[in-house]
């Protein structure tokens, strides 16, 4: 708390003091002409643009056979419109699964200056890497990883509002938020054992808040290739159990305060690319508070820590092939990612949920946006009464 | 803990109406300017640059194979020896554009490569001076292939491709211009 106003009060005076000493340093005539052309030959204007993904999913298990799955798995249109220099509106409409529209982001954003932007609305919560950057062709694999699925959990966005800036002479932006937070209860627990949080985002629908929650991430690009990224999220979940809640019924208090559960999330992840050679590491942790209270309530079972990370390379194999811009790049990623890794005593740990995702495969870019990509993957788990599943998907990704 | 967040977000509320009001039009571009004389100083410390248009005739302007406006291009000078040149121009990011300066020497070798405004939250990666030094000391358009010669940016692929093509193009049309004895 402190700290903020701190900031909030340097970035202030920094603005005071440019103004006082830095009055007008140019006695140059160029001043004028050169404003000019720098204030944006687009005064107005709107830009299009869509991303999309086509899967197929076969999975093979040794024991039953198995169908497909064939799913127009995404399709997303974004829109944004400048209405001047400093203000910018960006949506992002998705259609998932043909049948289900969603709206993935939709923000006003004004820029105070390149080091503070203010933005409100329906935002992405920055954590991990595809949460905020997944467009298809910008990851490999037919699917999302599942560590960002089930933990992340992507694709995540609640509304509310904060700000965001860059300091390029430290190579470092950073987001700062406070939204509402997930769901945790609306008449009956929602949370799960096997996928944490991901049942409770509220995606702008008619979210309602008994809790703020605050989203921050800071991502360093000081390093050549590389790209680092530390988020943390904390807050509460949310309960329709605070609504109409009589302060003096303690009862009636208490039962509220069982209906949720306190979170702190840390994300780390890492990025390089150099000439052929990509890599990409991702580490995300979850602590949850409440949970013995919060499952002894609502009948479920979510773990009180949730822990995953993955480790992916790729490279490039047409690289020093000269008559082709087209890029074949062959990928391996090992992901493990448990959302039981620490469990009260009031539920049994289930090993199942201790999963190991392994992928390998291939993305076919036939240009800037767009690739067709196969891969195979095996799915492990601890419980070993279990079996394990293997998958081969094919896919495409467009984005432009 | 609703106290607080209230304070919050008054207090947030109160910044962002403070820093508008030295909104006058030119907010964004004052700061650019500070950007130009801020890197004048670095790149000759102990010379007091100033920069005159470069006029282009109407009969040069029919001969280029590329449009440039007239307070593009400016040649720098210390006294009356010339220092290099610049050339100021726009390209497109994810949402809006963003205006970036290319500093030549007289043998216009890039000598700096600076963002001067960017307009929205993505991509802003590109004004690392680090990334941006790559260009440094190239010429005549070479050296400059995004992926083959310049190193990419996670996450900022539509702005680091923009700037890429267009720090290329200002590299060879400057180049044209030398040939033409414009400048």
């Amino acid at each position: 708390m402190k700290y903020l106003f701190v900031i909030v009060l340097v970035i202030l005076s920094k603005n005071i003091i440019g103004q006082v000493t830095g009055a007008d340093t140019t006695t140059n005539e160029p001043l004028n002409s050169a404003a000019n052309i720098i204030s944006g030959n687009i005064s107005k204007g709107v830009t299009l643009g869509a991303y999309a993904q086509i899967d197929y999913n076969q999975p093979f298990s040794d024991i039953a056979r198995q169908n497909g799955n064939l799913d127009v798995h995404r399709l997303v249109t974004f829109m944004g419109y400048k209405f001047n220099d400093r203000t910018h509106f960006v949506t992002e409409i998705e259609i998932e699964h043909v049948i289900e529209v969603y709206v993935e982001q939709a923000f006003l954003s004004y820029m105070i200056d390149e080091r503070l932007n203010f933005r409100a609305g329906l935002i992405l919560i920055p954590m991990g890497i595809l949460n905020e950057y997944h467009e298809p062709p910008t990851y490999n694999g037919v699917e999302r990883p599942n560590l960002d699925a089930k933990i992340v959990p992507t694709t995540w966005r609640e509304v509310g509002a904060g700000f965001s800036g860059k300091f390029d002479d430290l190579s470092l932006k950073y987001q700062l938020y406070i939204l509402n937070g997930f769901n945790g209860y609306n008449g009956s627990g929602k949370f799960r054992g096997t996928d944490g949080f991901r049942t409770g985002r509220q995606k702008g629908a008619e979210s309602f808040m008994s809790n703020p929650n605050l989203s921050t991430k800071i991502d360093y690009y000081g390093i050549m290739g590389l790209k680092l990224g530390l988020a943390v999220y904390y807050g509460k979940s949310q309960s329709s159990l605070y609504h109409g809640l009589d302060m003096d019924d303690i009862g009636a208090v208490k039962k509220a305060d069982s209906s949720i559960v306190g979170i702190t999330m840390l994300g780390l992840d890492v990025r390089y690319q150099n000439k052929g050679f990509e890599a990409r590491a991702q580490y995300i942790l979850t602590s949850a508070s409440n949970t013995l209270q919060y499952n002894a309530f609502t009948g479920k079972d979510l773990g009180s820590k949730m822990m995953g990370y993955y480790f992916e390379a790729g490279y490039n194999v047409l690289r020093f092939l000269k008559d082709t811009r087209n890029k074949m790049t062959v990928f391996a990623r090992y992901e493990n990612y448990n959302t039981h890794a620490q469990v009260d005593a009031g539920i049994a740990k289930i090993d199942a949920y201790n999963r190991t995702d392994i992928t390998v495969g291939l993305g076919f870019k036939v240009a800037d946006g767009a690739v067709f990509k196969a891969d195979y993957q095996l799915f492990k788990n601890a419980d070993t009464s279990v079996d394990g599943i293997n998958q081969i998907n094919l896919g495409m990704g467009i984005w432009f | 803990m609703l106290n607080r967040f209230l304070f919050v977000i008054i207090l947030l509320f109160f910044s962002i109406i403070f820093f508008s009001f030295e909104d006058n039009g030119l907010g964004l571009s004052k700061n650019a300017l500070k950007k130009v004389e801020k890197t004048f100083l670095q790149l000759w410390p102990e010379r007091m640059v100033s920069w005159e248009k470069v006029l282009i005739t109407e009969d040069a302007r029919r001969a280029l194979s590329f449009d440039i406006k007239s307070d593009q291009l400016f040649r720098l000078k210390d006294n009356e020896s010339l220092v290099g040149y610049l050339y100021v121009d726009g390209a497109p990011g994810k949402f809006d554009r963003f205006d970036y300066m290319v500093i030549f020497s007289p043998d216009l070798t890039i000598l700096n490569v600076s963002v001067l405004v960017y307009r929205e939250d993505y991509g802003g990666e590109i004004g690392s001076m680090r990334w941006l030094n790559q260009f440094t000391g190239k010429k005549d358009g070479r050296g400059m292939e995004f992926k083959e010669d310049i190193q990419g940016i996670s996450g900022a692929t539509i702005s680091v491709l923009s700037i890429s093509s267009g720090i290329k193009k200002l590299s060879l049309n400057i180049q044209e211009l030398r040939n033409l004895g414009v400048i």
